[in-house]
């Protein structure tokens, strides 16, 4: 398979001034320490975690809206490690992003058809006089009337708006794209829909997503790669078929435990040795050792000193643990 | 027979718009037994805050009741009296709310709230010293699992982290609630191990007090593991009402059915393919069944008349002519 987008060694520190007005002290909040994770074309890697754990982070500096502090990001092999404004125009209409909610993604002041032209007219897509046209295909792809290119954003419902941005993405036709929460803020029979069209999409277009969720059931219909973010690391990363089946890392049991669920075989599939305990902590202040200990039901002595670094039980499933092993 | 502790006959509400008038609880009937935990499960815009709010009488100014009763202990929540509001308000009935950031005042710490709704529902009955309050205050917050009780009095409520907040506001409608607790979407916006912490805490404490409980939520999910029996609601009516295991095994409305199918499952499957259409205007909905217009399976008499909740399995209600009628059978 061929790699598309390969992150190695991704850090980013946030400054922040703590102290009162005579002694003040810089602190770094670590929202990202030591990211790495590859992504093949084709491939729907979601990135899980809970608020805090610096999935959106990572999104970002991977778009260059952040500059890393640390660590590369290849595309299709190429160094990209710079902010948005230092990438040729080239690059930007390759990679792509959903955000999470479409009532502030999209200019409530711009009507759809100004909306889906902006990219078209940047990117240099199509020639003038073909826009309307290309418009109206966007609108389609996505199932929308093509009488929607008139109408403002705040005129139609939140799923409609979602598959707006959805479609602003397809403008460009990139090879990449970021999905930030897409569905977390619709009801689920909205996210249904808009899932499978992101499925349908994905197919047509030979689309590679990187998904960024806190929704592991939504994942095991989705995904086909699953990596596990806490406190700004990744714990545990494996092929979607093989992390569902096999979870390793007692982050990963506890989020799986956690879950809740309608029937009894989603039920039994729930690892039933962990419950959750605790609160994840600030990134300002990261216990030492492996970030998980305060947490962990099986921590060793070694976990309050040492930060486990990742091993590879099976091809693809590398887990952050001490408790495994080669 | 358990003792029937509310019982929401037909209510119907509205909101006074600019455009006219939203009817949006169009006969809503809910029952709850004493120690009873049930759920109400709908989409966004279906009405169940709207229900919640009416039982507590908190609706809206632009809010309208247009009919029905709830009857709360065999008295009229509609009909009661700004006194008998107060007591039913500070003894009777508390609320666990969506958002713990916005129903605690962030200029009072958490120790001078919680002693304030104490205090308040204690004038209605009994002794008011302070050190008593402050007891039973730490004694509150020591149920909802709250570490270090003692110190926490002291913080304002952006010291706590959001779970904790959360265990603030129901460690409140614990110290105060004799017999009812109604809780919205308590745990939407926490992350899912703490949805799962706070959520054990409150079926835990819900069981031990023996106190009846309704929980508002949009996820059928978290609906089943926490309740014993579930209305299913759909743009301002009650479509379906059965014990939980039953609606999850053995659903009969087609709304109930492709809501259960669009939810993903964690031992994978695929998704459906959603609901096609969207949920009616409230300005002016549907003549009959408010979900005619997107479903798949609907008859000519939908159309035109309103289905009313029956029974159809020994406790599990539907509200749709696909079961009722000779045509829907034979279909």
């Amino acid at each position: 398979m061929n790699e598309l987008l390969k992150v190695d060694n991704l850090k980013k520190f946030f400054p922040i001034t703590e102290g009162s007005l005579f002694q003040k002290k810089i602190v770094y909040l670590k929202a990202m320490d030591g990211v790495s994770f590859q992504l093949n074309q084709g491939e729907i890697l979601a990135l899980v975690g809970e608020s805090g754990s610096g999935k959106s982070t990572t999104a970002y500096t991977i778009m260059g809206l952040y500059k890393p502090t640390e660590g590369k990001v290849f595309f299709k092999g190429a160094d990209i490690s710079v902010e948005t404004t230092k990438r040729p125009l080239s690059l930007k209409k390759e990679i792509q992003i959903v955000f999470q909610d479409p009532g502030t993604s999209l200019n409530p002041q711009r009507t759809i058809r100004q909306i889906l032209e902006l990219p078209l007219r940047v990117h240099k897509i199509v020639p003038e006089r073909n826009i309307n046209e290309k418009v109206e295909e966007l609108l389609k792809t996505v199932e929308l009337p093509s009488d929607y290119m008139f109408k403002y954003p705040r005129m139609i419902g939140g799923g409609e708006r979602q598959m707006v941005a959805i479609a602003r993405v397809l403008a460009t036709n990139p090879s990449l794209v970021i999905l930030d929460e897409p569905t977390s803020a619709l009801d689920v029979s909205i996210q249904a829909k808009i899932i499978n069209m992101l499925l349908q999409l994905q197919r047509d277009f030979k689309l590679s997503y990187l998904f960024i969720t806190h929704d592991l059931s939504l994942m095991r219909n989705v995904a086909t790669k699953m990596a596990i973010m806490y406190l700004g690391k990744i714990n545990e990363i494996a092929p979607a078929q093989e992390f569902f089946t096999n979870p390793l890392h007692p982050y990963t049991q506890m989020l799986l435990s956690s879950i809740p669920v309608i029937s009894k075989e989603e039920r039994n599939l729930r690892p039933k040795k962990i419950a959750s305990i605790g609160e994840i902590p600030s990134p300002v202040d990261i216990p030492p050792g492996c970030g998980f200990h305060p947490r962990c039901p099986f921590k060793l002595e070694l976990c309050l000193e040492k930060d486990p670094q990742p091993v590879e039980i099976t091809p693809g499933h590398f887990v952050r643990c001490f408790l495994y092993k080669n | 027979m358990s003792e029937l502790l509310l019982n929401i006959n037909n209510l119907m509400v509205g909101y006074k718009v600019f455009d006219g008038l939203l009817k949006v609880l169009d006969g809503v009937i809910v029952k709850v037994n004493k120690g009873e935990r049930i759920g109400i499960v709908g989409e966004t815009g279906s009405g169940k805050t709207t229900t919640a709010k009416a039982i507590l009488r908190i609706l809206p100014r632009t809010a309208r009741i247009l009919g029905g009763e709830i009857l709360f202990q065999n008295k009229d929540v509609l009909k009661m009296s700004r006194s008998e509001l107060s007591v039913l308000r500070g003894q009777g009935i508390s609320m666990i709310f969506q958002d713990p950031t916005a129903s605690l005042n962030p200029v009072f710490t958490v120790g001078s709230i919680i002693s304030d709704v104490i205090r308040y529902s204690r004038t209605l009955s009994s002794s008011n010293k302070s050190s008593q309050i402050k007891e039973t205050a730490i004694d509150a917050f020591r149920l909802a699992s709250l570490p270090d009780p003692d110190r926490l009095l002291a913080n304002y409520p952006f010291q706590l982290s959001g779970g904790m907040r959360q265990r603030v506001c129901i460690a409140m409608a614990l110290a105060t609630a004799r017999d009812l607790i109604i809780a919205d979407e308590p745990t939407t916006n926490l992350d899912v191990t703490i949805q799962d912490q706070v959520l054990k805490l409150i079926k835990e404490l819900v069981d031990k007090k023996k106190t009846s409980f309704i929980l508002i939520t949009h996820s059928l999910a978290v609906a089943s593991e926490m309740t014993e029996r579930i209305y299913v609601m759909y743009a301002g009516t009650i479509i379906e009402q059965a014990n939980t295991q039953d609606l999850f095994e053995k659903p009969y409305h087609p709304y109930t059915h492709a809501l259960l199918s669009c939810i993903p499952k964690l031992s994978g499957g695929g998704i459906a393919l959603g609901i096609p259409g969207r949920m009616p205007n409230y300005l002016n909905p549907p003549l009959g069944c408010r979900f005619s217009p997107r479903c798949p399976q609907a008859l000519p008499v939908c159309e035109k008349e309103k289905p009313p909740l029956t029974e159809i399995e020994p406790g599990h209600e539907v509200a749709c002519f696909l079961f009722t009628t000779k045509q829907g059978v034979q279909q």
